[in-house]
């Protein structure tokens, strides 16, 4: 999984800067940041930090000022408005806090509308909702309404809806902001399985380490720039190394 | 336990009495720990013999000052540089290295919170994967509670982080040790 054709998310020494009164102002800068299929990277780092500038820049929400943003080998830096939504449509997915779902809609509409939006018949847009759907555990909701699902049921149509079709990144921002603990963990563990199937990569915005811990790659941001980035790349052989209850082999945290 | 190396970093600078030692440590943890008197010349013993610290002098009184020695000083970068971990005590073993390291000069503070922090989010990223690995719920909640553990430590680094930041701003820059 090392080759160029599995990477679906590529920033190199991105940056993003405003011109305020006083000059020029940095959100972002030297962003290096790489998602392979079957990945998850999770960016954590306080208010302001650049965590949305990062995750606007990676969607084509916004684009860099400096450096490289490519999507499935596509430049998003030098795409015209029209183009960057079509890439946009064709390759990513979003995911944020609250007001995913279009509340007229029943869940199957809303995961299908993207394809039908990109020209897909009605019929073929709801097999790929519908398979996208049991990837996320929310067939059995096909037909109910946004407000007859639970919050946590809502965020994982979403991600359904994110990863419908052929759209292989998924971006999600605090996507358990409005969730108790137990369900914001439920949510996360599908974007995680999600991820794992090998067809789609994604980039997690939370303030929530336990969240961020589902993630391979932890990028913390700070002041703008990249701070640290933690990779675990955890082998079997790691975890028969433990015993029942010797979860933590390097003992860090007992 | 970290009493030993947080004496050897407390006489990384200069030479120090047993006493001097005593308050300076207590000092350094913010009076949260409290060493006795005889732990300290115990444990000055014991460093001396292991040729960790060396007699720097003998006042009127016969007081005995020590000094770091080379190999004492590999001993206290060695610790300073490991992550904590669960072999060593019951004591906060991250704080104290932290606040030992704000008094002495003998180590980067920010250094020890960028290490540490590295240690344990592996930690939790090692124990969540464990978590997606077990349908058990006892074992789960057992998970559950190590991870809330270490967030617990995550939050305190980033909070420490930035006290010492803005210590170090607003004291122009310099060391920001506690005043001794």
């Amino acid at each position: 999984m090392t080759d160029q054709k599995s990477i679906v998310l590529e920033m190199r020494q991105a940056g993003r800067q405003y011109v305020g009164p006083r000059g020029i102002v940095s959100a972002l800068a030297d962003v290096d940041l790489t998602v392979r299929l079957g990945e998850l990277v999770a960016v954590v780092g306080r208010s302001g930090c650049g965590k949305s500038t990062l995750l606007n820049l990676a969607g084509g929400l916004d684009q860099p000022s400096l450096g490289s943003v490519r999507v499935n080998g596509i430049e998003l830096g030098t795409l015209s408005g029209k183009e960057l939504a079509a890439t946009r449509r064709r390759h990513i997915g979003f995911v944020f806090q609250a007001l995913n779902l279009l509340p007229t809609l029943t869940a199957a509409e809303n995961v299908a509308l993207p394809l039908e939006l990109d020209g897909a018949t009605t019929a073929a847009a709801r097999t790929a909702a519908l398979t996208s759907m049991a990837d996320t555990e929310t067939a059995a909701l096909a037909d109910a309404y946004p407000d007859e699902l639970s919050g946590g049921e809502r965020q994982r149509v979403a991600v359904a809806r994110a990863l419908v079709g052929d759209r292989n990144l998924l971006l999600a921002d605090e996507p358990t902001g409005a969730l108790d603990e137990a369900t914001a963990d439920a949510v996360v563990r599908v974007i995680r399985r999600r991820v794992d199937t090998g067809t789609c990569g994604g980039v997690l915005v939370t303030h929530d380490m336990s969240l961020a811990a589902y993630a391979d790659t932890i990028v913390r941001l700070r002041d703008g720039r990249i701070d640290s980035v933690t990779e675990t790349n955890f082998t079997d052989a790691d975890f028969e190394r433990a015993d029942l209850f010797g979860t933590d082999p390097e003992g860090t945290l007992r | 336990m970290s009493i030993k190396h947080s004496l050897l970093a407390l006489l990384a600078q200069e030479s120090k009495y047993g006493y001097q030692l005593k308050t300076e440590f207590e000092a350094a943890t913010g009076g949260a720990t409290t060493l006795n008197i005889g732990q300290v010349y115990t444990t000055l013993q014991r460093l001396e013999r292991d040729g960790l610290v060396a007699e720097a002098d003998v006042d009127d009184e016969g007081r005995r000052s020590y000094l770091l020695t080379r190999v004492g000083r590999v001993e206290l970068d060695d610790w300073f540089d490991a992550p904590a971990s669960a072999t060593t005590s019951q004591r906060d073993e991250v704080s104290i290295k932290v606040l030992i390291a704000l008094a002495s000069a003998a180590a980067d503070p920010q250094q020890v919170l960028r290490s540490q922090r590295a240690a344990t989010t592996g930690s939790i990223q090692r124990l969540t994967r464990q978590k997606m690995r077990t349908e058990d719920l006892a074992e789960g909640l057992h998970l559950d509670r190590q991870i809330m553990a270490g967030e617990a430590e995550l939050r305190w680094l980033d909070l420490a982080e930035d006290r010492i930041d803005h210590h170090r701003a607003t004291n122009n820059g310099t060391n920001a040790g506690v005043s001794q």
